[in-house]
């Protein structure tokens, strides 16, 4: 084995330094092209998604490692086999005393040592220079090489679905990739699960499958006949991801040119300026909306008595700032939790000041960075008492919109809260006033993050959520409203603060946490409440619930109706009958092909019934896997009952008769050999 | 005490698609002889000895290779058949001792001397590099690499195809002389007839993928006789002939190859009223050439051609 090893390195050694090479270089651009995005961000100058901070978590970087090591794993992969698929040299390989899964061990062994060779010192360089102090002018922490190696383990996957197409014999050459479709999936999905441990999960559970697909070829010189029941079953399950993958790629794009544009439709309720709700129905795709109130009077322009639409419904709205009730109990929890490859799970710049870049990271630290210089320069975070509850002092709140974060480095108020406080801060002065604090039986669990939205004019204000009160604060600390957060969480998670200018009236409206009333059977509704000036609530009211008018396109229909049985894609609703019921005939349609090219190829009674299921339960896909893995064998007409039979069977399927002899022609010499 | 044969099919058969490259092969090579395995291009030698080596699939019937069914044969087995391929593919980028060093790590029973005795036959350099050698000297490596494991069952598929004419004879004389163990089985294909008729016992003969002879060397030979017939005038159709294989008429003689010559075929000829008939032996190519070539007759009479061109 260690001296299959030692060739296939030695074979195939340039490919890995030629891979080395050109990742070097990626990472060398990408790592410059993040530090220059820095320097823009520290001289003001970078407004936006703050995606390329960071090397180690730049999407683009990724994007294009990704790709790298998709097509460099691929291409290794091919390449180790098909430099030996030459018959002769194929002989040569494995016509050897050693098993043939040893031959394939230190084949994949060399190839993922090459692979590692290529990918992993200009990664771990990379690694190394960021991780340094002053190399990188934002956080960085371990858990920040994450996505990098992720992506690079993936790899590993691309890796082993070149061998399989390097290996497979098919009678269609698109089928011989099927495990392209697989790699491509890993790659991609590589960092955009939400934790690593789910990106190796599948890597893991992909390079299983693609490596008993692997070893079975092997087996057979790349065949599907003579394969173990194991790899036939996993190329089965390969192919079927793969087909599945093409159909709706297909499909898509099929239907997309057909049928470019399909209507999108949704109805939602929103405020007017003048408390009024209405329900605004909005076409996506046309941009046009249109608005009614609760009796379903259309809303209509004072000035010319017509319906309003699009923009001028917009202007109707009343601004409003929202905030989340989220999970105390780890406060690295609160709001939806960003993937482990996103800039954003780990810092968030905040804003910058005589060129320092202040970061809001994930452990609820305010900390500067110097531009020009790269260095760490100070940190801000709350001087709070320690509580005795489970809730932590000392460390600002994760605001929970922060997937969506863009980054504005002048904009100003400046709050932050703890779940002690809410505090104005003053970066100037490095100073954080509080504005408002609370007990800790009744912690600050949520701070809207804009803070110019709610329309009281000259006064920015923001939205505080505690558990038991909702309160809006002006940036000098004054309470504009405070009102108890009734019902409350769990049932009700989130708020909406509406200001009526015209009256001086506030709009609270109340939304029923979607994950509790999805598993209630939506039995909560959105609460809306009307509150004077002072504090006195004028009115309250349920707001009805909507049904989801939500047209499902043309597109989804038909992916939908491809789609096999067992992917739970939609609801066996009204809207869906329709394509729910073709999935099931189309299904039912394919097992009935799958049957008779069974019975016309004298499949046995257990691999007929076995397919048939198969097929019922995959559909589409699944017949594609089953013409695309079975290699049909030659027919010949029976000289005795004249039928078709197949020429690998021993007697007629037909009348059970054996082939016959080849025909004498008289010229046959014939004599028994003897031993010497 | 009777060996049991090293190389025995049943019924061997595969297919290209719809193409037969093979039918109903039955043979058997029993231990230590020399066994060339004949025929033309495409008809199916190659396929044979891949099917026999379980590098390709049998679509029906058995292949035995030392007892062991080809398509599982242990590696304690493979290490016991030595097989070289046609075209002599090895790794390029290595040098020639390079491949010697890589192959005996594989091989316990690897001799050293062997592997040393050939590629100095074939005057090849240690630290050559295998993409820089002539066809002949990699045939010469190849084999090298083939016989040093000291297989007791050699299985080569015409080693000699493209060499010149010096390069075949160096590769013939090789296996002649270093390969040559009274136990030990060689199993070959070749277009070279001369070189079959200087080293084996026994051939087979494969037409349009049916097995049509197998026989020893001199059987086959003796086999296939012509018979020359002369005429006064031209001469007549030749009646159907059992055996027939052959047979071109010129002006005023007959020529005819017939395989397993009886005294009754040879009655019906003399009751053709030749003035002379003569039957000759022929050499093996000569042999080969008849029994494999186009079959029927041929003739060089000018009316005759006159009447085929006015048909």
């Amino acid at each position: 084995m260690k001296a299959l090893i030692c060739r296939e390195i030695r074979e195939h050694f340039k490919l890995a330094v030629i891979g080395l090479v050109i990742l070097s270089a990626m990472l060398a651009l990408g790592f410059f092209e993040s530090r220059s995005e820095l320097r823009r961000a520290a001289a003001g100058q970078h407004y936006g998604n703050p995606d390329g901070f960071h090397p180690l978590v730049s999407k683009n970087l990724l994007t294009q490692v990704s790709i790298f090591c998709g097509l460099f794993g691929g291409l290794l992969g091919w390449l180790q086999i098909r430099a030996e698929k030459h018959p002769d040299l194929w002989a040569f390989l494995v016509h050897r005393p050693v098993p043939r899964t040893t031959i394939l061990k230190s084949k994949i062994a060399s190839g993922l040592v090459l692979y590692a060779m290529g990918s992993c010192p200009p990664t771990i360089a990379l690694f190394a220079i960021a991780m340094q102090p002053g190399a990188v002018a934002a956080p960085t922490e371990l858990a920040m090489t994450l996505p990098l190696l992720s992506v690079v383990i993936a790899g590993t996957a691309a890796y082993l679905a070149g061998v399989l197409t390097a290996l497979r014999h098919a009678r269609w050459y698109v089928s011989r990739g099927v495990g392209i479709g697989v790699a491509v999936l890993v790659v991609s999905a590589a960092t955009s699960v939400p934790e690593f441990w789910q990106a190796l999960g599948l890597v893991a559970v992909a390079n299983v499958i693609l490596l008993l697909c692997v070893w079975g070829h092997f087996q057979t010189g790349g065949f599907y006949n003579g394969q173990p029941v194991v790899s036939k079953g996993a190329l089965i399950l390969t192919t079927t991801l793969s087909s599945v993958a093409i159909v709706g790629v297909v499909l898509a794009m099929v239907v997309q040119t057909i049928w470019p544009e399909t209507d999108h439709i949704s109805t939602q309720h929103q405020v007017s300026k003048k408390g009024q709700i209405l329900r605004v129905t909005t076409n996506y795709r046309t941009s046009e909306a249109e608005a009614v109130d609760l009796g379903g009077a259309p809303v209509l322009d004072p000035l010319t008595g017509q319906k309003l639409k699009g923009a001028e419904l917009n202007k109707l709205n009343a601004p409003g700032l929202g905030a989340s009730y989220q999970n105390l109990s780890d406060p690295n929890e609160r709001g939806w939790r960003e993937s482990f490859s996103s800039a954003l799970r780990y810092f968030r710049p905040w804003r910058v000041l005589d060129k320092a870049l202040w970061y809001l990271t994930q452990d609820g630290k305010l900390v500067a960075y110097h531009g020009p210089t790269r260095q760490w320069k100070e940190q801000l975070i709350p001087q709070e008492q320690p509580t005795s509850n489970s809730i932590s002092s000392g460390r600002f709140l994760r605001p929970t919109r922060f997937a969506s974060y863009f980054f504005r480095p002048y904009e100003r108020p400046e709050f932050l809260a703890s779940h002690q406080a809410v505090y104005a801060v003053d970066l100037e002065k490095r100073s954080l006033k509080s504005v408002l604090t609370t007990s800790s039986d009744d912690p600050i669990v949520d701070l809207s993050e804009d803070s110019g939205y709610l329309g009281i004019p000259g006064r920015p204000s923001v939205v505080a959520l505690t558990r038991g009160w909702v309160t809006v604060l002006e940036i000098t600390g004054a309470q504009r409203l405070r009102t108890p957060f009734q019902p409350g969480p769990p049932d009700y998670a989130s708020v909406l603060v509406h200001f009526l200018e015209a009256t001086n009236q506030y709009v609270v409206r109340l939304q029923p946490d979607y994950e509790r009333n999805q598993k209630s059977e939506a039995k909560f509704l959105a609460l809306v409440q009307w509150i004077n000036p002072d504090g006195s609530t004028r009115e309250k009211m349920t707001l009805p619930d909507l049904p989801q008018v939500h047209r499902s396109s043309m597109n989804d229909d038909c992916v939908l109706v491809l789609m096999p049985i067992v992917l739970p894609i939609e609801a066996w609703d009204l809207e869906h009958r329709l394509p729910q019921t073709l999935r099931v005939i189309l299904a039912l349609i394919c097992a009935g092909v799958g049957l008779r090219l069974g019975q016309l190829n004298h499949f046995s009674k257990r691999r007929i019934i076995a397919w048939t299921l198969f097929h019922l339960a995959t559909g589409l896909p699944g017949l594609m896997a089953f013409l695309s893995v079975q290699e049909w064998p030659a027919k010949e007409a029976c000289g005795q009952c004249t039928e078709s039979r197949g020429v690998d069977m021993e007697d007629c399927e037909h009348c059970g008769a054996a082939f016959p002899p080849p025909q004498k022609l008289g010229i046959e010499i014939f004599e028994p050999l003897t031993a010497d | 005490m009777k060996h049991p044969p090293v190389i025995e099919t049943r019924g061997l058969t595969k297919y290209f698609g719809a193409k037969c490259a093979l039918r109903d092969l039955n043979l058997e090579v029993p231990r230590g002889c020399v066994f060339a395995f004949l025929g033309r291009n495409g008809s199916g030698k190659t396929t044979t000895i891949r099917m026999l080596l379980g590098l390709v699939r049998q679509d029906r019937g058995e292949a035995r290779v030392l007892g062991c069914d080809s398509r599982e044969l242990t590696p304690e087995l493979r290490a016991r058949i030595g097989y070289l391929t046609e075209e002599h593919q090895v790794y390029g980028w290595m040098s020639v001792r390079e491949t010697g060093e890589f192959q005996a790590s594989f091989y316990s029973r690897w001799n050293e001397k062997i592997f040393r005795g050939v590629i100095g036959h074939f005057g090849l350099k240690p630290e050559a590099k295998v993409k820089h050698l002539s066809r002949g000297m990699r045939a010469g490596l190849c084999l090298a690499l083939t016989l040093a494991p000291d297989p007791d069952v050699l299985i080569l598929d015409d080693p000699a195809l493209g060499l010149d004419p010096v390069a075949r004879r160096s590769l013939v004389e090789s296996m002649i002389y270093l390969t040559r163990r009274s136990d030990r089985t060689i199993f070959f294909s070749s277009h070279d007839l001369a070189d079959v008729e200087r080293v084996a016992d026994h051939i087979a003969v494969l037409d349009y993928s049916v097995l049509r002879a197998c026989c020893p060397l001199e059987k086959f030979r003796n086999g296939v006789r012509e018979v020359r017939l002369q005429f006064a005038t031209p001469p007549p159709q030749l009646p159907p002939l059992p055996g027939l294989l052959q047979c071109l008429r010129t002006e005023n003689a007959l020529r005819a190859t017939f395989v397993n010559l009886s005294s009754d075929t040879e009655q019906a000829l003399r009751a053709l009223n030749p003035l002379t008939l003569e039957v000759i032996s022929l050499g093996l190519e000569d042999a080969f050439i008849s029994y494999l070539g186009e079959r029927g007759e041929k003739s060089f009479i000018l009316s005759d051609i006159d009447m085929e061109a006015t048909v």
